[in-house]
């Protein structure tokens, strides 16, 4: 494995949990490139270790073995080179829009004059621009997300990690999301890896999608998705993607379905 | 105090006969009858009690003796303080309370926001602070009066003994109750332990230690009774028992209505307070 000039490098990562008496192998052996600019969807069942991935990334929990490299550089713990979006906007609830955008920025050292300053610029990108001084109770799902990214954007990292950010929207605001989530990815030129179990939506947003099984095979299946944007889903081409995938999933089986039927009396 | 919508035909009938259609007036009509009916809901029984009280006693079906009737009460307080020692009274219960409480504030934040924090420091100190916590703050009087003396130092720490305690507890707990995912996402922008500490923790914890405090002065003025009362000569829980021995009733009645304003604006403050720092809690609510 040759460590990319740009962009994250994986190698080797393997963890484990130990739970009770039970040791559980979550990740084995993922070795995983990601290019500066790319928008990398990591989809794979409950269970799965994505959300582990991602969050090992982070630097919010520790591989037992293997690297991270970040430009040639090898990477540990937390840095804000990388910053993260939850599946939960995770927003501090006494603190305003704009405040809560503006802590990230004061925890990596900003003085709060220009933290403020980012924070509503970034609030901005994410369309809140009316909604500075509103407190997160005041906001619905969606708008509490967008504050999570213009967190995460704020602080100018290379990489944004995004753990199912769209996991407990509404269809309809998950598909206008995920166009909001494309217009900033592609106007902030930023690297994307987001988790997701929502296929259409790493078939729409992701230049590569990564498929994790549960049944700990060492190789991760890597699908690049080479449409161009912005993406149609009712496209042929979509579907057939989005049949693909189904199919590594064992889900496109009209027989399971058909014998859930038949067992009803 | 949330909004109370009414649909009353009958006020809604009188308010439109009086105002035509002038919808303005109408508007300031109705947000009058609805005021009106919000207070009667709240303060009804209040007002019905001391009504009754009032009607009881002038009309002699109470002994006035024991019960006197509000008006002689009103008057007996009136006098007490222009004329009596009422004031003194009142400022040295303050002084007592004030002191105790206060120590108490001093004493109960930090520990608990350390102890929530450190868990072996919790573990190691919670058995002591159970014992001292389920013992009567009445029951250790005569031990602090034997250490002490009957003077200010007994009567001030046996009330701080009984006010520490659920600002302590209320304090812990509301560290504990810090959310962890909120403690995560600062940790990922790199927060120190400080960091977590003041920008999540702290803030958290403030719900749970206003709870601490509106429970912490409510044992203080109880302490400060009982305290004025068993060994004191000055103070409200003092005139309290005086008045009594020398059957000046209204006054009495004076006192303890004095001790309930007391505890009613002390919550009344620390709820103000609350609201100011809470603002989150209850701004806009949509």
């Amino acid at each position: 494995m040759t460590a990319i000039a740009k962009g994250l490098s994986v190698g080797h990562i393997s963890k484990s949990f130990t739970l009770k008496d039970s040791h559980l192998e979550v990740l084995s052996n993922i070795d995983l490139e990601i290019a500066a600019g790319e928008f990398v969807a990591i989809i794979g069942a409950s269970g799965s270790g994505k959300t582990t991935l991602l969050r090992i990334l982070a630097g919010l929990e520790q591989a037992d073995s293997g690297t991270i490299h970040l430009n040639g550089q090898s990477i540990q713990g937390v840095g804000s080179e990388r910053a993260m979006v939850f599946q939960e906007p995770r927003l501090l609830p006494w603190l305003t829009v704009e405040a809560n955008v503006a802590l990230g920025l004061e925890l990596i050292g900003e003085n709060s004059t220009q933290a403020l300053e980012k924070a509503r610029h970034y609030l901005d990108i994410v369309g809140l621009t009316a909604f500075y001084n509103a407190y997160p109770r005041q906001l619905s799902g969606g708008m509490a997300q967008r504050v999570g990214i213009a967190r995460g954007l704020a602080i100018s990292p290379e990489i944004l990690l995004l753990d199912e950010p769209l996991g407990a929207l509404d269809a309809m605001k998950k598909i206008r999301m995920q166009q909001e989530l494309e217009r900033i990815w592609r106007e902030q030129a930023i690297t994307m890896v987001m988790v997701t179990h929502d296929i259409e939506e790493a078939v729409y947003l992701a230049d590569r999608i990564v498929i994790l099984s549960s049944d700990q095979t060492a190789t991760l299946q890597v699908m690049n998705i080479d449409l161009p944007r912005p993406r149609q889903r009712s496209d042929s081409q979509f579907v057939a993607y989005r049949e693909a995938l189904l199919k590594t999933f064992h889900l496109n089986d009209t027989r399971h379905t058909t014998t859930a039927t038949e067992s009803t009396p | 105090m949330k909004k109370v919508t009414t649909y009353d035909v009958t006020t809604r009938g009188v308010t439109k006969a009086l105002n035509g259609n002038n919808a303005r007036l109408r508007q300031l009509g109705q947000a009058l009858t609805r005021a009106g009916n919000v207070c009667l809901g709240r303060y009804g029984a209040l007002v019905a009690f001391f009504g009754l009280w009032q009607l009881a006693s002038s009309l002699d079906w109470l002994n006035v003796a024991v019960i006197p009737p509000l008006d002689r009460i009103v008057v007996a307080l009136y006098n007490a303080v222009l004329h009596g020692t009422l004031m003194d009274d009142i400022g040295i219960s303050l002084q007592r309370s004030g002191i105790a409480f206060g120590a108490s504030v001093l004493i109960a934040i930090p520990l608990g926001l350390v102890m929530g924090s450190f868990r072996a420091i919790e573990q190691s100190l919670d058995p002591i602070l159970q014992l001292f916590r389920q013992t009567s703050a009445l029951a250790v009087y005569p031990v602090f009066i034997l250490l002490m003396g009957l003077g200010e130092a007994s009567k001030i720490f046996v009330i701080f003994w009984a006010s520490v305690f659920p600002l302590l507890m209320n304090t812990i707990t509301g560290v504990q109750q810090a959310d962890s995912k909120l403690i995560e996402m600062v940790r990922v922008f790199g927060a120190s332990r400080f960091e977590v500490f003041r920008r999540v923790v702290v803030p958290s914890a403030i719900p749970s230690i206003f709870v601490g405090l509106r429970l912490s002065a409510t044992s203080t003025l109880l302490l400060l009774v009982a305290a004025e009362m068993i060994g004191a000569n000055r103070g409200i829980g003092f005139q309290v028992m005086n008045a009594q021995y020398n059957f000046q009733i209204p006054l009495m009645f004076a006192a303890i209505f004095l001790l309930a304003g007391l505890g009613l604006l002390a919550n009344y403050l620390l709820v103000a307070l609350q609201k100011r720092l809470c603002r989150w809690e209850n701004d806009g609510s949509t």
